[in-house]
């Protein structure tokens, strides 16, 4: 009756549970809500014991790192200081204090605030698969956009590149609220500044800005949907994007 | 899957979790369901369950000293760690005990249904902040950005957090119901389902609208833990109103079937399933067999039937000479759309059967009407029906109604009388209950100077698929609308249609809120156009006392229209208008509203009244009887300190208690409109002034209150806002609420009742609505809804002016729990209109609306009058509403402005039906 809760041994070991079609839990939030599409099986693997969490070293963080961790340690605020601010910015403090950065990417929900910055910061998510015994690395924007993945649990992500950077988003009151529409603007080792839009695609991929300057990526690209349409979104990146770069040119 | 046993948790101490210090197993069967259940079911009433999407923070507990939203923690997670729950966390005689007292004060909270949650994140705050330190109130708002409260607008629970933290003690007094709602032991109506081992009825609902419905058991019953399914043949066949006032063929028709046979709209109940245990309720829901086979051929609610049709005023030839003669016309067409009423206690009931009685718990604001419909569908008498007297945890319209009792009482005599506890989930809710969506078109006939000759208001409900409120809701925004300005010729009609879509419930305010927003951005339009101040025209025209009712035909004895708009002008005055900001991005502007609203739901053809009584007790201490609920707004507060005050003894001494509807307890029609004070608080007065100052011992009195009239209550709202031209957001910065209230009781309730209302109108305004796309409700989720949280903290100023004397009643107060937020959206729509120049004439004003009618941003400042007693005129631009709706795809209602020419034949004007035309 109901899920049955597997508690694995290893990751190895949860890897296989989630390939004979078990759910992976990480924070459980978005397979809890009420409010969110991912659904728990028949089964699901506990990830905790097996996920790494924190930093890694050489820019990898683990993916059981909680949201609340992210937003708060004085590393990633240093030096991918757009994910600490998007990572704050993510849900409730009671939502970050659960949800765990490989789930949050997992989830690929086309709200997620981390999506932008780790999109700017060239984030490449680490999963592992069934029958592989190393991870497989994959761009995050690939993978937010790809459609049918194998089962598989995502171990960690990692930044190659560090740098300034701002993060704005708006939502439709002030406070806690699905985004509808983000901007990360980082400037990877001080260059010429990357901006990326967040929860405005048609699917969970953020979307590159055309240049280093405030002019957004075409409203053909962007999504419509209950919250706002593409239009309004285009105007909303317009707006994000100055103030970024403001924030940004300040730094 | 064979590793998948293996990689289970061996069961043993490790599958314990120590919740309030007493050891809780984590069953197998319940570790991947959401921890709040498993608390809840465990009888942890300091747990509450407002949304289960982990977005309302009403579940919050501490995981290991962290505030953690448990609806979204799958219970494993806290096995072998430490939880702890509002009760405890309350219980030491440290922080967590300041934190249960402040929040317990009058004037903190109101329901308190979101206050247990809220203890756990205060309590982690102060524990951050350390001891004596005391946050500051945007630490404190932050802390607490994840806890939604309905009823308060944040600031008293702001106040509380940081009092506590201070170590400093509020001057208000606590309420008489203040600790067990702060500590969360108070219970509520689900609440008693664990206590009873009640069983889990979870509803089944229609995917589609129009269709034949079928429900098979078969397979649900085989779940382990399943009991019964119930279907449309599973009930009495007699369909009810669930409005609660009137049972009528035409105002309010019994038209709700139990479960549906044949769905009305997507999300009507069709059935109900029963378990032992919410998990097992949930696995049932996804197996059962819901046949639908559409059914084409009764096309009736989808062709939009208009159902009621009522006018009020003068006859419309009457109308059209007086529109004839006028040097002007304007019009204006205008749009409210549907939304949520989002108590945050879902509704719910609990009820079961023994001895040919049955006992419900319910989340009803009027008991004593729920057990006589109840008896009266289930074939008992209504002496065999009792209704157990719980609080409800925010009402706001939402409970105003029979509805999920008698489903529960149903399955209850299904299952041998075991109790049954039915709880709509949220998303359940949102296709089930909204507020109404009305159009409104207003014409005025106008003299050169701008005095207004002649009046049309067409008022059009949507009710959804359910007539229930509708009428009445109609008949009392006609009421506003024909009375708020006693234009010479006045006609007010109006029509209820029906639609295949959610059906509508009342909502603070019922009607009057819809039907001000049009007539006051009405008036907005006829200020600017006639050049003229808006607290002088209003002055001109508005009702006052010892004029006459236009629809009850008594005269109005206490209005204190004058008194209103002078304060008003007053702290207009006294606040200038912040400056729109240097780089031209965030512009400024200042809205007005009158606004006029009923204390009491009596009429020409009915006097509202209401029962009480009053007891000493052989020890001396004083008990009012009651079976009204407290919704939150402070009502038994409010009772205990009427009979202290009449009685001359200490408030201390006084206590309510709640009774039980049954015959022999008060025939009180329960809590809504605005009646507590006029009627309910009059009817304790009564009793207490019979009992005499210092009563003996073992005395007792009844107390009657007939309100003689309809209490009506003036009020004016002034909304600052800051509208930013890059994005259409709206900032609601400052709001002057000022409200004819006769004499105030409770000052500190009623500021909380002003704040509460205030923010509430400011999430109606701005974002909150539930639309439907193919006959499919949208926003559904609460999580959906942009209802304002802590960071929503405009500066409020409260004003309460009134004629005690004149105001009926032994306490010479009328009602103020739905005025404050009546008049906040037409203020704020009106405010954006002096912001950036567009006449926004539908709500919500979403942000893409603003942004799309408002165009490119601009340099120069707007011209305004600043520190005049009212505030002059901006540049007039009227924008088509279906432009600025753009492209989202969805369907947006259009609202329009036009001038017309004098000649009513011109402007279409046409018969319409005459007073009382049945529809
Ligand atoms: C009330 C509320 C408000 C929210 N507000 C925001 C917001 O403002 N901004 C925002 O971006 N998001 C928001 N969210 C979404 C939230 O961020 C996600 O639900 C959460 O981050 C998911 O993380 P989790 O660890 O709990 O994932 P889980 O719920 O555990 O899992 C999510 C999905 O990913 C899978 N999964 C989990 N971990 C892994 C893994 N390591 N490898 C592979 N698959 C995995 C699961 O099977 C599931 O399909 C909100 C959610 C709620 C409930
Ligand atoms: S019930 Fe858990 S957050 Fe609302
Ligand atoms: S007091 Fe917060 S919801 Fe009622």
């Amino acid at each position: 009756m109901g899920t049955t809760w597997l508690v694995p041994h290893d990751l190895g070991h949860a890897v296989d549970l989630v390939a004979a079609g078990a759910t992976p839990v990480g924070g459980g939030v978005a397979l809890l809500s009420a409010a969110l599409p991912p659904r728990l099986a028949d089964s699901a693997v506990d990830l905790a014991p097996v996920l790494p969490a924190g930093q890694l070293g050489g820019g990898r963080l683990g993916a059981g790192t909680t949201l609340a961790r992210l937003a708060g340690d004085p590393q990633v605020r240093r030096w991918w200081p757009a994910l600490a601010a998007a990572a704050a910015a993510t849900g409730t403090p009671q939502v970050r204090a659960l949800a765990t950065l490989g789930g949050t990417v997992a989830a690929r929900l086309a709200t997620a605030d981390l999506a932008a910055p780790l999109v700017a910061y060239g984030a490449l998510v680490h999963v592992r698969t069934a029958g592989a015994d190393r991870a497989r690395e994959l761009p995050v924007r690939e993978y937010l956009g790809a459609a049918g993945l194998p089962p598989h649990i995502v171990v960690e992500v990692e930044l190659p590149v560090t740098g300034d950077g701002a993060y704005r988003r708006f939502a439709l009151r002030a406070g806690p609220a699905p985004a509808v529409a983000t901007v990360a603007a980082v400037r990877p080792g001080g260059g010429e500044p990357v901006l990326v839009a967040g929860a405005v695609g048609r699917d969970a991929a953020p979307v590159p800005f055309p240049g280093p300057g405030p002019e957004p990526p075409p409203a053909e690209l962007l999504r419509s949907d209950a919250r706002g349409s593409a239009g309004f979104r285009h105007a909303l990146l317009r707006a994000l994007a100055r103030e970024a770069i403001t924030e940004l040119e300040a730094t | 899957m064979a590793d998948a046993t293996a990689g289970n948790q061996a069961a043993g101490v490790g599958d314990v979790v120590e919740v309030d210090g007493t050891p809780v197993a984590v069953p197998d069967a319940l570790a991947a369901a959401p921890l709040a259940e498993m608390l809840r079911q465990a009888g942890f009433t300091g747990v509450k369950t407002p949304c289960g999407e982990g977005g309302c923070g009403g579940c919050t507990v501490l995981l290991d000293g962290v505030p953690v939203t448990s609806c979204v923690v799958p219970a494993a997670r806290a096995r072998g760690r430490r939880v702890r729950t509002a009760p405890a966390i309350t219980a030491d005689d440290g922080v967590g005990a300041r934190l249960a007292g402040e929040l317990a004060r009058r004037g903190a909270l109101q329901c308190g249904y979101c206050v247990p949650g809220l203890v756990a994140s205060a309590s982690a705050l102060l524990e951050r902040t350390g001891d004596g330190a005391v946050p500051t109130a945007d630490e404190a708002r932050a802390a607490l950005a994840g806890h939604l409260c309905r009823c308060t607008g944040y600031e008293g629970l702001v106040d509380a957090v940081r009092r506590a933290a201070a170590g400093t003690a509020g001057e208000a007094r606590p309420r008489t119901d203040g600790p067990g709602r702060a500590r969360g032991t108070l219970r509520f109506a689900a609440d008693h389902g664990p206590a009873a081992g009640a069983l889990t009825g979870l509803l089944l609902t229609a995917q589609t609208a129009g269709a034949r419905v079928e429900v098979s058991p078969e397979s649900a019953l085989r779940v382990p833990g399943a009991v019964a399914v119930l279907g449309p043949r599973d009930a009495p066949a007699a369909l009810f109103s669930t409005n609660p006032h009137v049972e009528d063929d035409v105002l309010a028709p019994a038209e709700t079937p139990v479960f549906a046979a044949r769905s009305r709209f997507v999300g009507d109940v069709v059935g109900l399933v029963v378990a032992e245990t919410p998990a097992a309720a949930r696995e049932m829901a996804a197996l059962v067999e819901v046949r639908e086979t559409p059914e084409p051929g009764e096309p009736s609610l989808s062709a939009g039937e208009a159902v009621f049709r009522h006018a009020v005023g003068v006859e419309q030839e009457v109308l059209d000479a007086a529109m004839a003669a006028a040097d002007v016309v304007v019009t204006g067409s205008y749009v409210v759309e549907p939304g949520p009423v989002a108590a945050l206690e879902r509704p719910a009931a609990l009820a079961a059967w023994s001895d040919g009685r049955c006992l419900i718990h319910c989340t009803s604001q009027t008991p004593q009407v729920v057990r006589v419909r109840v008896a009266r569908l289930l074939g008992v008498a209504a002496e065999a029906v009792e209704v157990a007297p719980v609080p409800l945890g925010g009402g706001f319209g939402l409970k105003e109604e029979v509805f999920l009792e008698v489903a529960a009482a149903v399955a209850a005599r299904h299952c041998g009388g075991r109790p049954v506890l039915v709880e709509m989930t949220r998303a359940q809710l949102g296709a089930l209950r909204r507020r109404h969506g009305a159009t409104v078109e207003v014409a005025t006939g106008c003299a050169a100077d701008g005095t207004m000759l002649a009046r049309s208001v067409t008022i059009r409900l949507d009710a959804g698929a359910e007539v229930s409120h509708s009428a009445l809701v109609l008949e009392n925004a006609m009421l506003v609308a024909a009375q708020v300005y006693p234009v010479g010729a006045t006609r007010v009609s109006g029509t209820v249609t029906l639609t295949p879509h959610t059906p509508s419930c009342a909502f603070r305010g019922y009607g009057a809120m819809e039907a001000g927003f049009a007539l006051e951005s009405h008036m907005d339009e006829l200020v600017r156009r006639f050049g003229a101040d808006p607290v002088q025209y209003r002055r001109r025209h508005v009702l006052r006392a010892g004029g006459r009712d236009r629809v009850n035909g008594w005269p109005v004895v206490s209005y204190a229209a004058d008194a209103c708009l002078d304060a008003v002008a007053e702290a207009a005055a006294a606040h200038p208008l912040a400056p729109d900001d240097p780089d031209g991005r965030w512009r400024r502007g200042r809205g007005l509203a009158w606004l006029t609203i009923v204390s009491s739901a009596s009429s020409a053809a009915h006097l509202d009244e209401a029962s009480a009584n009053v007891r000493v007790d052989p020890d001396g201490t004083v008990a009012v009887e009651t079976v009204v609920p407290d919704m939150g707004q402070g009502l038994h507060s409010m009772l205990a300190g009427v009979a202290a005050d009449r009685l001359g003894v200490p408030p201390e001494r006084v206590r309510v208690e709640q009774q039980p509807a049954t015959g022999g307890t008060p025939a009180d029609e329960g809590t809504f409109a605005s009646r507590g004070v006029y009627l309910t608080a009059n009817a304790v007065a009564a009793a207490a002034d019979e009992l005499g100052r210092c009563p003996r011992p073992g005395a007792r009195a009844q107390g009657r209150a007939v309100a003689p009239d309809n209490g009506l209550v003036a009020g004016a709202q002034l909304v600052d806002v800051a509208v930013d031209t890059w994005t259409g957001a709206v900032r609601v910065e400052r709001v002057v609420s000022v409200h004819d209230v006769g004499r105030v009781l409770e000052p500190a309730l009623a500021r909380g009742q002003v704040v509460g209302g205030v923010v509430q109108g400011i999430g109606v305004a701005l974002g909150e609505r539930l639309r439907h796309v193919d006959g499919v409700p949208l926003e559904v989720n609460l999580l959906d809804q942009p209802i304002p949280t802590t960071a929503a903290a405009p500066q409020i100023i409260d004003r309460y002016v009134g004629d005690a004397a004149a105001t009926p009643g032994r306490l010479g107060a009328k009602g103020l729990g739905e005025a404050p937020m009546v008049g906040v959206p037409a203020a704020i729509a009106n405010a954006v209109y002096d912001a950036v120049g567009v006449r926004l004439r539908s709500l919500p004003l979403h942000p893409e609306a603003v942004l799309a009618a408002s165009g490119p941003p601009r340099g120069a400042a707007w011209a305004r009058a600043q520190n005049e007693p009212g505030f002059g005129t901006g540049e007039v631009r009227d924008v088509d509403r279906q432009a600025a709706l753009g492209g989202p795809g969805l369907p947006g209602p259009a609202g329009a402005c036009g001038v017309l020419p004098a000649d009513p034949r011109a402007a279409g004007h046409r018969r319409r039906p005459g007073l009382g035309d049945p529809g």
